[in-house]
């Protein structure tokens, strides 16, 4: 049977750089899909022979997108070195900036990202279907993805001290207290920060009801889910173990300790990917694929700890224990920026939270140490092995994006066996595609200068490997 | 040399006309070696003490640069180039253009620009130096050839800054 390749890269509007394929068989159907990531893994290795202190300085440096998420992991496998308990003024400061991270970085995700596929139309031209065509068509919803993401930003800053970089999270703690003026700041912008949460919640419900059948089936497909959880069961996003469900929300494991993680997921390797699969150890490859991030954090857990999420997660839940749409991580994304105004809400009105309790020695007593949170995109694992001198001896980043390559690429060939059909390429069918990749927020950071410079290039390629037809979406459409 | 020319007085000095506001942003990994050039050019302005100069340092450009550049006069952006590029140091002016094809978690100064006047109302004069860059690969210290590139980058910024300012 002779094939036909699509091919599409880069995909707009993710960090970093991937592409996806679209292989057609004879007759012009979808045969295969794969979401290409062309980063190359070396910043483990750049690590080696640091000094263990250094690493929630160097790991951060790894994405201008989320580097409180790596600050945060690295520090807790830090604390593990250090082999001694934070002070709880410290963990409480340290989850508080992690609320301002994923309030900011859902907020870009949403307003910036994904609302102008679904505000302006996945049909709609190009030359116009990005975040300054949605404010010259609707300013007022891009205000309020500015001012929201600005909320999470400056949160970030006043208990960090800075937006990007912050130095105020180390081993064994934080070096900075956070004033009563600064609690009182971050107070004073909740009130504006929850009601433009609210609207971005009525914003998407009113999306699926008019779309109703886009969203209950865009790149719906089983998978198993895994995430942080309380103790309880309940939705957590900086402590608590991990918890792995399966298509159907029946628990595989649950309080697993996250220092753990290697006795539950294995990685295998595809020879035309750079990035690892991992998959649930005891299900196997590749039926132990799961999902990482809001999604599969949602499907994971018991239930909210914060009332008006809680609510919120119901409404999630009307047409079922579990969401298989992908479509869902948007929704899924506010109903967190929800609970991240609620904690953090909870957390500035601890008497505790401008303690200056706040540090311990942080001399290494033990030679290895894992860190594991709920980055904005999912789970963010941190591991380092150290020598008698505490200097890092190997290092082990796993990030969200790694979690979710299988389950991306099932995402892809769901949606694309849908929409796309070799004789009638459109632009917003191929949108659609690249669509059910930013589902996911992907960061594929790595720095290169080639992303955003690229065209957007679509080729139809035999099984000879000959280009039957090239399409192009040029940078000045 | 005159490089801000403005059809009006500044808008935020416009009682005090000669005084103009500049934003200065250096951006890029500082992990990548030469991709941290814009860091290293920020360094050795910070040392100078230019008037009227704020400095900005980041990994990339973001969305809510929009509104920060909306307070100024004028910006110099400071980046890496590719490999590729045709000389060691281009220098652009830079207009209001967002690009479709935009990574929106990684804005050109372009699209910054355009944000900032769709969003904010307001057009800073602004200027684009880019820096060739010759190894991306995990590190901190920079070529050579592109640490002089960027000594000379910074020569040129205080002589755009102070024939700004006088």
């Amino acid at each position: 049977m002779t094939t036909k390749t699509i091919t599409i890269n880069p995909v707009t509007r993710i960090e970093g750089h991937a592409k996806i394929t679209i292989h057609l068989d004879s007759r012009g159907e979808v045969d295969d899909a794969r979401f290409h990531v062309v980063e190359f893994r070396g910043f483990e290795k750049f690590c080696e022979g640091r000094h263990f202190t250094e690493m929630p300085q160097i790991t951060p440096r790894v994405c201008g997108i989320c580097p409180v998420s790596h600050l945060l992991a690295s520090a807790k496998a830090c604390d593990a070195i250090v082999g001694r308990e934070i002070p709880q003024t410290a963990k409480m400061l340290r989850e508080l900036m992690h609320m301002g991270q994923i309030i900011q970085s859902h907020a870009l995700s949403f307003f910036h990202l994904s609302a102008p596929d679904l505000l302006l139309g996945f049909d709609a031209d190009p030359a116009i279907r990005n975040i300054v065509g949605l404010i010259r068509q609707q300013p007022d919803i891009a205000v309020k993805g500015v001012r929201l993401r600005k909320f999470g930003q400056e949160l970030i800053k006043l208990v960090g001290g800075r937006k990007i970089h912050a130095d105020f999270t180390v081993p064994g703690g934080v070096n900075k207290v956070l004033t009563t003026a600064q609690r009182d700041e971050i107070l004073k912008g909740l009130p504006e920060a929850f009601g433009h949460a609210k609207f971005a919640l009525d914003l998407l419900k009113s999306y699926q009801k008019a779309h109703h059948d886009e969203v209950e089936n865009f790149a719906s497909f089983d998978s198993n889910y895994m995430g942080l959880v309380q103790p309880d069961g309940a939705l957590e996003l900086y402590d608590g173990n991990l918890r792995f469900c399966n298509a159907g929300g029946e628990i595989v494991h649950d309080q697993v300790p996250p220092s753990n993680y290697l006795d539950y997921i294995s990685e295998a390797v595809e020879p035309w990917s750079y990035m690892k699969f991992p998959f649930i150890s005891a299900l196997g490859y590749p039926q132990g694929m799961y999902r990482v991030g809001p999604l599969a954090r949602l499907n994971a857990c018991s239930r909210i700890a914060t009332p008006l999420a809680d609510v919120e997660l119901k409404v999630w839940r009307a047409k079922g224990r579990v969401q298989a749409s992908s479509f869902y991580y948007h929704w899924a994304r506010l109903i967190e920026v929800l609970y991240g105004l609620e904690r953090a809400q909870q957390l500035l009105e601890s008497a505790d939270i401008t303690s200056t309790d706040i540090l311990v020695p942080n001399e290494p007593t033990c030679r290895e140490g894992v860190g594991v949170i709920e980055a904005p995109r999912g789970t963010l694992i941190h591991h380092y092995w150290v020598d008698a001198d505490g200097r890092i001896e190997k290092a082990n980043l796993i990030v969200a994006t790694g979690h979710n390559n299988l389950a991306m690429n099932r995402g892809v060939q769901a949606i694309a066996r849908k929409y796309v059909k070799a004789k009638k390429l459109k632009e917003g069918m191929l949108n659609r595609v690249e669509a059910v990749i930013r589902c996911y927020d992907p960061c594929l950071s790595c720095a290169t200068h080639a992303v955003g410079q690229m065209p957007m290039r679509v080729e139809l390629v035999d099984a000879s490997g000959q280009v039957l037809q090239t399409l192009q979406r040029d940078s000045t459409i | 040399m005159e490089y801000w020319v403005f059809s009006t007085p500044p808008l935020q000095y416009s009682n005090t006309p000669f005084l103009v506001t500049t934003l200065i942003i250096g951006y890029g990994n500082q992990s990548r070696r030469d991709d941290g050039v814009g860091w290293f050019v920020l360094e050795q302005l910070a040392a100078l003490d230019l008037p009227n100069v704020e400095m900005e340092t980041s990994q990339q450009l973001e969305v809510e640069a929009a509104e920060t550049i909306s307070r100024f006069d004028a910006v110099i952006f400071v980046d890496a180039a590719i490999p590729e590029a045709p000389e060691p140091v281009q220098r652009t002016v830079v207009t209001p253009n967002f690009q479709s094809h935009a990574v929106a978690h990684y804005l050109t100064p372009a699209d910054v620009l355009s944000l900032c006047k769709t969003l904010y109302h307001r057009e800073p004069k602004a200027i684009l130096f880019s820096i060739r860059g010759r190894d991306f690969n995990f590190g901190t210290t920079l070529s050579p050839e592109v640490e002089q590139a960027a000594r000379e980058v910074v020569k040129q910024i205080v002589e755009i800054i102070r024939s700004a300012s006088v």
